[in-house]
């Protein structure tokens, strides 16, 4: 599931495919709204209006509306998988915070992790000494370990 | 399992509060489907400004004492006439919406801003005093950026009923992300300048269009703020033009400031736009009121807040705006013609934003007026988030042209488009066609 799991959680609200893929479609979508406008300054009655649109929306929504349903970690068959892997990793998180009386991260390679860390430690205290988390670069889906009142997190976390 | 019951036993709590005082002065408009959200909204801005902006609050206590005086002179209790609302059309609507929102969403939150804005609400759970006293202290906790404004999380955190778990704030989220697609879809299937049929075509269109944007439709399956805002932004633009729906008009003006500092930049080009329009092209003074109306309440509402953050020494870094980095300029417009015309993350709604905006504005005769006046307000609002966007400080540049901000941006500029699209398709202005649709 990894990457995909990690992009979902950074870029997966910001645009539907993934980073760095090649996006031909700006120079196609411009040309687009050429050609529609001069349809629309042509075209006298609504109904072609109604028509040009309807076919556009149509024809348009297909790549963007299979990625979401097949490919990406929130599409319908990964979407169960994907949210348990996020609540497991904020209830461990959300668990040790709460025996210890808080925690804080003193040290993360996992940049998908930060929002998830902040959202389980919301409605934890602050407190004189507050319990060390450390998150390696796996540490969403590897899980985590309480190594003497640390959190280690994923394989590759290491004070 | 997300407990849906929570936000929907809370918003009628929520309308249960405000109703007292709508019965009293009158201020909503009566016979209307789009008031009982509008209560509702109405609840959370008055707990915003209670909590965040006290002095303010009282300020506006004391204008609906004001009120009580003059509604005993001079208030008529004569209702405007009652339109037919084309309720099938709206359920359908509405269905499509709530079924797109429910649809293989998971209990648990999945995206970056998501996280942040519903540890907000999470945090609030503490109590409404501890979000904003989160909000107002450098030292507390981080996960609040400093200086943004809390109506958002304070609102979630309502609909959750203060419940801290992470399914019940994702269900408060979905109670706000209704409440505004409510606000939205009831103002336009309530605009009784046109007729029923009209109403429901545009109701059908303005759905299809952004149900059939991939990113909208993940929006919609998500927690974040920018779809609300721009539902509440497109529910300005039509409740603006519409008679007796001035107090309507300044309370989603005041939450849309309240949920985010893009809010503002959306309200100046709303009132920029009304009061030249208003006066110019419909010839109308209400429209001109209650534009100029909106964006003062609006402001004073911003100005309160931001005096309370310099009072107690905060700043919002994000979004403190200098003199405008022309060298910006090819890399953003060019990141912008990239987002815009990006087919899978956008579908046909850039295309059809831009063509039919170029289209509108080029030819206006050649289209109804409604769609003059949504492709001149995306275009007003658009240049002005561009310009903002030259005046930002350099990381969140680098968060426009790394594409993590410019299509939220857009998201929030959406339910504008799609209005516009759904104007575009009316028979021109002046036809039989036209005057049939405007039921005259």
């Amino acid at each position: 599931m990894d990457p995909s799991l990690s992009e979902m959680v950074t870029q997966g609200a910001n645009r539907v495919g993934q980073r760095g893929e090649a996006t031909p479609t700006a120079a196609i979508g411009f040309v687009s709204a050429v050609i529609l406008t001069v349809v629309a300054l042509r075209a006298r009655r609504s109904r072609i209006r109604v028509g040009v649109a309807v076919v556009a929306v149509l024809a348009c929504a297909i790549p963007g509306l299979s990625i979401i349903e097949g490919r990406r970690a929130d599409s319908p068959t990964r979407a169960a998988l994907a949210a348990a892997v996020i609540e497991r990793f904020r209830s461990e998180v959300e668990g040790f915070s709460d025996a210890h009386g808080c925690a804080v991260v003193v040290k993360s390679t996992c940049s998908a992790c930060d929002p998830i860390v902040d959202f389980a430690l919301a409605t934890s205290h602050t407190c004189g000494s507050p319990a060390a988390i450390i998150l390696g670069p796996d540490a969403l889906t590897a899980g985590c370990t309480d190594a003497r009142g640390t959190l280690m997190c994923g394989n590759g976390a290491s004070p | 399992m997300i407990p849906l019951w929570r936000p929907i036993l809370c918003a009628t709590a929520a309308v249960v509060v405000a109703l007292p005082v709508d019965h009293h002065f009158r201020l909503l408009p009566r016979q209307s489907v789009v008031r009982w959200p509008l209560l509702a909204l109405a609840t959370f801005v008055g707990s915003y400004l209670v909590f965040a902006i006290p002095t303010l609050a009282a300020v506006v206590a004391a204008g609906l004492v004001g009120l009580e005086f003059q509604r005993r002179r001079s208030f008529s209790d004569e209702e405007p006439p009652r339109s037919r609302t084309p309720v099938a059309a709206l359920a359908a609507t509405i269905s499509a919406f709530l079924a797109a929102m429910l649809i293989d969403r998971p209990s648990t939150p999945c995206f970056w801003d998501a996280f942040v804005w519903l540890a907000k609400a999470r945090y609030a759970a503490g109590g409404l005093g501890a979000l904003v006293k989160g909000g107002l202290h450098t030292t507390l906790p981080p996960f609040i950026p400093s200086g943004y404004p809390l109506l958002e999380p304070l609102s979630v955190s309502l609909l959750a009923g203060f419940s801290p778990r992470p399914e019940s704030v994702v269900a408060g989220a979905i109670g706000l992300e209704i409440l505004a697609t409510m606000l939205f879809l009831c103002a336009i299937a309530e605009d009784e300048r046109l007729s029923p049929e009209c109403r429901a075509t545009r109701l059908a269109t303005v759905a299809v269009v952004l149900l059939a944007s991939p990113l909208v439709f993940i929006h919609l399956r998500s927690s974040y703020v920018d779809l609300p805002l721009g539902l509440l932004v497109g529910a300005l633009a039509v409740l603006l033009r519409r008679p007796n729906a001035g107090v309507a008009s300044a309370v989603v003006a005041i939450a849309a400031v309240a949920l985010k500092d893009e809010g503002m930049v959306h309200v100046a080009a709303i009132t920029l736009v009304g009061a030249i329009y208003g006066q110019i092209r419909d010839r109308d003074d209400a429209v001109v009121r209650r534009s100029i109306a909106c964006g003062l309440s609006a402001a004073t509402v911003v100005a309160a807040w931001h005096l309370r953050l310099s009072v107690s020494g905060m700043a919002s870094a994000d979004h403190a705006l200098s003199l405008p980095e022309w060298n910006r300029l090819p890399a953003l417009a060019g990141a912008v013609l990239a987002h815009m015309f990006e087919f899978r993350s956008w579908g046909a709604l850039g295309v059809l934003g831009v063509g039919g905006m170029a289209a509108v504005i080029i030819k206006p005769r050649s289209t109804s007026r409604d769609a003059v006046w949504f492709a001149i307000l995306l275009f007003v609002d658009g240049v002005v988030l561009f310009a903002a966007l030259l005046a930002t400080p350099g990381r969140v540049m680098e968060f426009a042209t790394e594409g993590t901000l410019l299509n939220r941006l857009a998201m929030q500029l959406s339910p504008l488009a799609a209005l516009l699209i759904a104007g575009w398709m009316s028979p021109p202005s002046g036809t039989r066609l036209a005057k049939e649709a405007h039921g005259s």
